[in-house]
C-alpha cells in the first residue's frame, strides 16, 4: 500500500507545519457562550468554540486539528509551508474595499417635495399645492444633472424621488434628456429609477419608462388595511392604486422592471405572513423587510418609539422564516437586506449600500440634489434637514462646484470618523467587515457621528441580523435558499 | 480508436534526420509547393510522377526501388489530406503531429517537468528533447490556416523558455485565427518577467491551463511532489490575470483531493475569482496513476457530494465551470449541463453497458485506459 | 418617582460593586474595552495602583441584571477583549504590510 516509491508521502510534505503558524489579522464574535464566528479583514469567516479560539490565538493550533486546514486555506494562520497568504490578503481587501474608488454612483434628484399621501412616517414633509416652491427647476435640474456627470464613476444611477416625481414629470423628462446627450460624449453605464407612489402613472409615464429602460420602484407595505393605515390618501384608495401601477408596470415593461419596499410600523408588526404574501400575490419576488427611520415624521408622530429592537428582530426574523419557507417551497423570494449582508459574507465583493458600509456610503455612494438646489450627503441627511438640521448639507448647485461639494468639511470629517475601524466597539467586533457606519443616524439618534454602539439600534439590529444570518447558514437547507440569494 | 505513433513502417530514405512532412494527395500540386509535403498514395507506380515530393507514403508495399518512400504501417491507415508527421527513416517511425480530423489536437513540446504529479498521465523525463519543438514550429507552419484550437502540452511547455515563447509565435503568425491552449503547472510564471513576455505575444485567445490541487499548499506540494510549488502556481496565475492573460483552473479528482474539493472551490471563489473557467476533471488510468492506483483510485459516486457541493460554490461565485471524463451515469442530471465530451477521439471509447444507453451520444465516455479501472456503477440511463 | 414599584425589588442589587484585577492579567485597555461594551447596563469607575486596576462598578438605572450576571458579562468581556489584544499585538505589524501592499500603486489585477 501507498505510494510507489518514487514518491514521498504527504507528512513530508507537511512537517514543515510543526515549526508553528503566524497569525493574520482577524477579529471576533460571540454568538454564543460557546459559539463565536472569527472573521479576517476581508469577509472570511470561521466558527469556533472558544477553546478552539483560545488555541488559534494562543499560537497553539496543531496542523493536526480539524479547523488548522481551514484556518489556513482562509488566511487566519500562515504557515512556513506557504507565504502567499500576504499577496492574496492585499488582493482580496482591495478587491472589498473597490467601491470607494467608485465615488459616487448613485444620484437621488429630489424633483418635487409635493405628494398626493398623508403617510404618518413620511419623513419629509408634505405640499400639494405650491408647484413653484417645491418643485425642481429645468435650472436646477441642468446644473445638477452636470454636477452628476463630474463623479469619476463608470456607471450613473439617477434616482428620481419626491415628495412623488411623478407629479413633477417634465422635469423627468428633461433630466433624463439631458444626461442622455452628456452621455454622448461620457459614455458612462447610465440607468433611471423613479421611486413612485404609481398614482400618477399614466400611459405617458409608461411609455417613456419602456423607451428609456427605466426601473420603477414603489412602496407596498402589505395588505389593504395595513397599507392604507400606513400610507392613507384622502380618498382611501392608496393600496388600489399601488396594485394597479405594479400590475402595469410588470405587463408593460416586464416584471423585473419593478420592485417595492415595505416600512414597518407597529401595525405591521402582528401581519407578517399577510405582508409577505402581499408581495407573492403580487407576483413580486424581493422584498425589503425595512424598519422605520428615525427621520422626518417618524419622530414627531413617535412612530419610531413604538416597537423597540428585539421586537423588531423577531419580526424581521419569522419574517426570513417564512420568506426562507416560500422559496423552499419552490417560489423565490429575495430578502434584500439579507441578500447585501449575504453577499459580503459569501463574496470578495461589497455591494454598494449606503447603511453598510465603512467608511458610510454618504456622499460617496450616494448624493442627494434636493429640489431648491440643495445637495445632502444622503437621502437621510436631508430628511434630517427637513427637521431643520443642516448638519450634511454640502451645498447648492447654483453656488458652489463640484470640488466645493465633495471636498466639504462636512462631507470629509464625517467620512473620516465614520470609519468603523476605529470607531470604539466597532474596530474590535468580529461583525465589521459585514456591517458598516451610519453617521447621519447616529447623529441623528445621539448627537454624534460616531455614536455609543453599545445603546445604538443601527448596532443591535445589525448584530441580531447578521447573527441570524450565521444560524441559518448552519442549517443546509436554509442555506440553500440563501446562496441563491447572494447578489 | 487511434494510434497516433508507429515504428512499424518500412521506410527507405536518402535522409537519416527526422522529417517534417504534410500529408497530401494532390498528385497534381505545383512543383513549387511540393516542398514538405508527403503524397499520400494507395500504391506506389509512376514515380515520375513523384517529382519534387519529399517523400511518398504508400498504404500498400510494392516490391519498388524506389527512395524516399514511406510504406505505412495499418495502424496510420487513416492519415489523409492536411495531416502533419514526423518521419524518423532510420528507426522505422512515424508520429502523428497533428490530424485536420482530431477533436483536439495536442502538441507535445517536452518530456522534462519541473513537478512529478502523484498521477501525472505522461511520466516527465529528464531528457534532451530540444528538438521537438523545432519540429513543431515547424510542423505548426504546414498546418493549413483555419484551425479552430492548438493544444500544447508536455511535460512542462516553459521550461523550453524562448522556444516555448517562439513557439506561440509561430502559431499566431501562421494561423492568426487559432486559440491556443496551453497546458502549464504555472510556476514559470511566478517570475513576473515571464508573465510579461507571454503578455507581449498579444494572441486574441491564448489559455494558460494550470492545475490547482488543494486550498493548503502542504497538500497541493504533496500531490505535485514539489516543495513550493503551491505558492510559485498561485503567484504564477497571479501575474498572468496582472497582464490580462485567460486562465483556466484544472483539478483531477482523485482520492488525495476529493476530500477538500468545496473548501478549494471556496479558495478559487475568493482568491482567484478572477480566472476564466475551471476545469474538473476524472482521473485517467495511465501513467503514475497506475503504479499509485491504490492510493488515487476512487469510485467517483463517493465523491459526488462533493462534487456538487464545489460546482455550486463556483456557481455562486460566477465562475465558469465545467466536468471532464466522468460519466453521465455517474454524474446527478443538475450536473449534465456541466459535464464535457472532453476525451481526445483517440483514446475515447465506451463499454458494452453504454450500448442501450439513451445519453450515449451526450456522454463524454471512457479513457481506453478504463480497461483497467473504472466505476462500478456504470450503467445504462434509460 | 413613586414609593413602592415592582421594579425597586431589584434596587438592592443595583448598588455599585467593586473588581479588582491584577494589571499583570488584564491591560488597562482590555478592561476599559470591556466596561464600554457593557455601558447599556453599567457605568464604571476605573483606577490603577501598581500593580492592579480597580473597577468601581455602578448598574444603570435600567439595569435588571444583579451583581453576579454583571460580573460574569464583565469577565467574559474581559477575556474576549484581552484575547482581541493578543491578536493585535501579534499582527499589528502583518496587517499594515498587508494594507501597504493593497493600496500600492501597482496594479493588482484587472479583471
Amino acid at each position: 500500500m501507498g505510494l510507489s516509491n518514487k514518491f514521498k508521502d504527504l507528512e513530508s510534505y507537511s512537517e514543515v507545519l510543526s515549526d508553528g503558524y503566524q497569525l493574520l489579522p482577524f477579529a471576533f464574535h460571540k454568538i454564543s457562550p460557546d459559539k463565536y464566528i472569527a472573521t479576517n479583514i476581508v469577509g472570511e469567516y470561521l466558527t469556533v468554540s472558544r477553546d478552539t479560539l483560545k488555541l488559534l490565538v494562543n499560537g497553539t493550533l496543531l496542523p493536526s486539528h480539524p479547523i488548522y486546514n481551514d484556518a489556513k486555506s482562509k488566511h487566519f494562520i500562515m504557515d512556513r509551508d506557504s507565504d502567499t497568504a500576504l499577496d492574496l490578503l492585499a488582493l482580496k481587501y482591495r478587491t472589498k474595499q473597490h467601491p470607494i474608488s467608485e465615488f459616487t454612483g448613485l444620484h437621488i434628484f429630489v424633483v418635487s417635495l409635493r405628494c398626493d399621501y398623508t403617510c404618518k412616517y413620511c419623513q419629509v414633509s408634505r405640499k400639494m399645492e405650491d408647484v413653484d416652491k417645491f418643485d425642481m427647476s429645468e435650472e436646477t435640474a441642468r446644473k445638477a444633472v452636470a454636477l452628476a456627470f463630474e463623479s469619476p464613476s463608470k456607471s450613473i444611477k439617477i434616482e428620481f424621488q419626491g415628495g412623488e416625481p411623478l407629479l413633477n414629470f417634465p422635469i423627468i423628462k428633461f433630466i433624463v434628456s439631458e444626461s442622455l446627450t452628456l452621455n454622448i460624449k461620457e459614455n458612462r453605464v447610465l440607468q433611471f429609477v423613479i421611486t413612485s407612489n404609481l398614482t400618477f402613472l399614466s400611459e405617458e409615464v409608461l411609455a417613456f419608462c419602456k423607451l428609456h429602460n427605466i426601473y420603477i420602484s414603489t412602496s407596498l407595505d402589505g395588505p389593504e388595511s395595513i397599507h392604507n393605515k400606513n400610507r392613507p390618501r384622502p380618498n382611501k384608495d392608496g393600496y388600489q392604486k399601488t396594485i394597479d401601477g405594479i400590475r402595469a408596470v410588470q405587463s408593460e415593461l416586464g416584471k423585473d422592471r419593478i420592485a417595492a419596499l415595505m416600512t414597518t410600523t407597529s401595525e405591521s408588526l402582528s401581519n407578517l405572513e399577510g405582508i409577505v404574501d402581499e408581495y407573492v400575490q403580487n407576483d413580486l419576488h424581493a422584498i425589503f423587510l425595512r424598519p422605520l427611520s428615525p427621520y422626518g415624521f417618524a419622530i414627531k408622530t413617535k412612530q419610531v418609539e413604538k416597537y423597540n429592537v428585539d421586537k423588531w428582530s423577531n419580526f424581521f426574523k419569522q419574517g426570513l422564516e417564512y420568506i426562507i419557507k416560500l422559496n423552499r417551497a419552490g417560489y423565490f423570494l429575495r430578502e434584500q437586506y439579507t441578500s447585501i449582508i449575504l453577499t459580503k459574507i459569501l463574496t470578495p465583493t461589497d455591494p454598494k449600500y449606503v447603511d453598510l458600509q465603512s467608511p458610510s456610503g454618504i456622499g460617496i455612494s450616494a448624493v442627494v440634489y434636493n429640489y431648491d438646489g440643495d445637495v445632502y450627503a444622503s437621502d437621510e441627511a436631508r430628511m434630517l434637514k427637513e427637521m431643520g438640521d443642516e448638519k450634511f448639507k454640502l451645498g447648492n448647485v447654483h453656488t458652489d462646484d463640484y470640488i466645493e461639494l465633495f471636498s466639504s468639511d462636512i462631507l470629509l470629517d464625517t467620512l473620516e470618523e465614520s470609519i468603523a475601524e476605529s470607531a470604539p466597539m466597532c474596530s474590535d467586533c468580529g461583525l465589521i467587515t459585514y456591517c458598516g457606519s451610519d453617521p447621519v443616524y447616529h447623529y441623528a439618534t445621539q448627537g454624534d457621528v460616531v455614536g455609543k454602539k453599545p445603546l445604538s439600534f443601527y448596532c443591535k439590529k445589525n448584530t441580531s441580523i447578521i447573527e441570524h444570518i450565521f444560524e441559518l447558514l448552519e442549517d443546509p437547507g436554509s442555506r440553500k435558499v440563501l446562496e441563491s440569494w447572494v447578489l | 480508436m487511434i494510434k497516433l505513433h508507429s515504428n512499424k513502417n518500412i521506410i527507405t530514405s536518402s535522409s537519416d534526420a527526422p522529417l517534417i512532412l504534410k500529408i497530401t494527395k494532390k498528385y497534381d500540386l505545383p512543383k513549387i509547393l511540393r516542398s514538405k509535403r508527403a503524397l499520400l498514395v494507395d500504391s506506389v507506380t509512376d514515380i515520375n510522377a513523384y517529382d519534387g515530393f519529399d517523400m511518398v507514403i504508400s498504404r500498400n508495399k510494392l516490391d519498388s526501388k524506389v527512395h524516399n518512400v514511406a510504406y505505412l504501417s495499418d495502424d496510420l491507415n487513416y492519415l489523409d489530406e492536411g495531416d502533419i508527421v514526423r518521419v524518423t527513416p532510420n528507426s522505422s517511425d512515424i508520429r502523428v503531429l497533428y490530424r485536420v480530423n482530431a477533436s483536439a489536437n495536442f502538441l507535445f513540446v517536452t518530456e522534462r517537468c519541473n513537478s512529478f504529479c502523484i498521477m501525472c498521465s505522461q511520466p516527465p523525463r529528464d531528457v534532451n528533447d530540444g528538438h521537438l519543438v523545432e519540429e513543431l514550429i515547424e510542423a505548426v507552419s504546414l498546418i493549413d490556416i483555419g484551425e479552430r484550437e492548438l493544444g500544447i502540452t508536455g511535460g512542462e511547455p516553459t521550461l523550453l523558455g524562448d522556444r516555448f515563447f517562439a513557439l506561440l509565435q509561430a502559431i499566431k503568425s501562421n494561423l492568426p485565427t487559432t486559440s491556443i491552449h496551453v497546458l502549464t503547472n504555472g510556476r514559470t510564471f511566478a517570475d513576473p518577467l515571464l508573465a510579461k513576455q507571454i503578455s507581449e505575444i498579444d494572441h486574441y485567445d491564448l489559455m494558460l491551463g494550470i492545475p490547482l490541487y488543494s486550498d493548503v499548499s502542504h497538500i497541493h506540494d504533496f500531490v505535485v511532489q514539489a516543495d513550493g510549488a503551491f505558492d510559485e502556481t498561485i503567484r504564477g496565475i497571479l501575474n498572468l490575470k496582472r497582464h490580462s492573460q485567460k486562465v483556466e483552473i484544472r483539478v483531477v479528482l482523485h482520492k488525495q483531493t476529493y476530500d477538500r474539493l468545496p473548501q478549494l472551490a471556496e479558495f478559487i471563489g475568493r482568491n482567484l475569482q478572477f480566472v476564466d473557467h475551471v476545469a474538473l476533471m476524472g482521473l485517467e488510468i495511465t501513467g503514475f496513476t497506475r503504479a499509485n492506483l491504490e492510493e488515487l483510485w476512487i469510485d467517483p459516486l463517493e465523491y459526488m457530494d462533493k462534487l456538487s457541493e464545489a460546482v455550486e460554490i463556483l456557481a455562486r461565485f460566477k465562475i465558469h465551470t465545467s466536468i471532464y471524463n466522468l460519466q453521465r451515469c455517474l454524474l446527478p442530471r443538475h450536473l449534465w449541463g456541466i459535464a464535457v465530451k472532453s476525451i481526445s477521439d483517440w483514446k475515447n471509447k465506451y463499454y458494452e453497458e453504454c450500448d442501450n444507453c439513451a445519453e450515449k451520444h451526450n456522454c463524454g465516455g471512457f479513457f481506453a485506459s478504463s480497461d483497467i479501472k473504472r466505476s462500478d456503477n456504470i450503467a445504462a440511463i434509460k | 418617582m413613586g414609593f413602592i414599584h415592582m421594579n425597586d425589588v431589584i434596587i438592592t442589587d443595583r448598588s455599585p460593586f467593586e473588581l479588582e484585577l491584577s494589571l499583570e492579567v488584564y491591560s488597562l485597555e482590555t478592561c476599559k474595552k470591556a466596561c464600554y461594551a457593557l455601558m447599556e447596563f453599567v457605568s464604571c469607575k476605573i483606577s490603577t495602583s501598581s500593580d492592579k486596576l480597580l473597577i468601581e462598578v455602578h448598574p444603570t438605572p435600567d439595569c435588571t441584571k444583579g451583581e453576579e450576571e454583571l460580573k460574569a458579562l464583565l469577565f467574559d468581556e474581559l477575556l474576549d477583549y484581552s484575547l482581541r489584544e493578543t491578536i493585535a499585538e501579534k499582527t499589528d505589524s502583518i496587517r499594515t504590510l498587508i494594507l501597504s501592499n493593497a493600496f500600492s500603486k501597482s496594479k493588482l489585477v484587472d479583471s
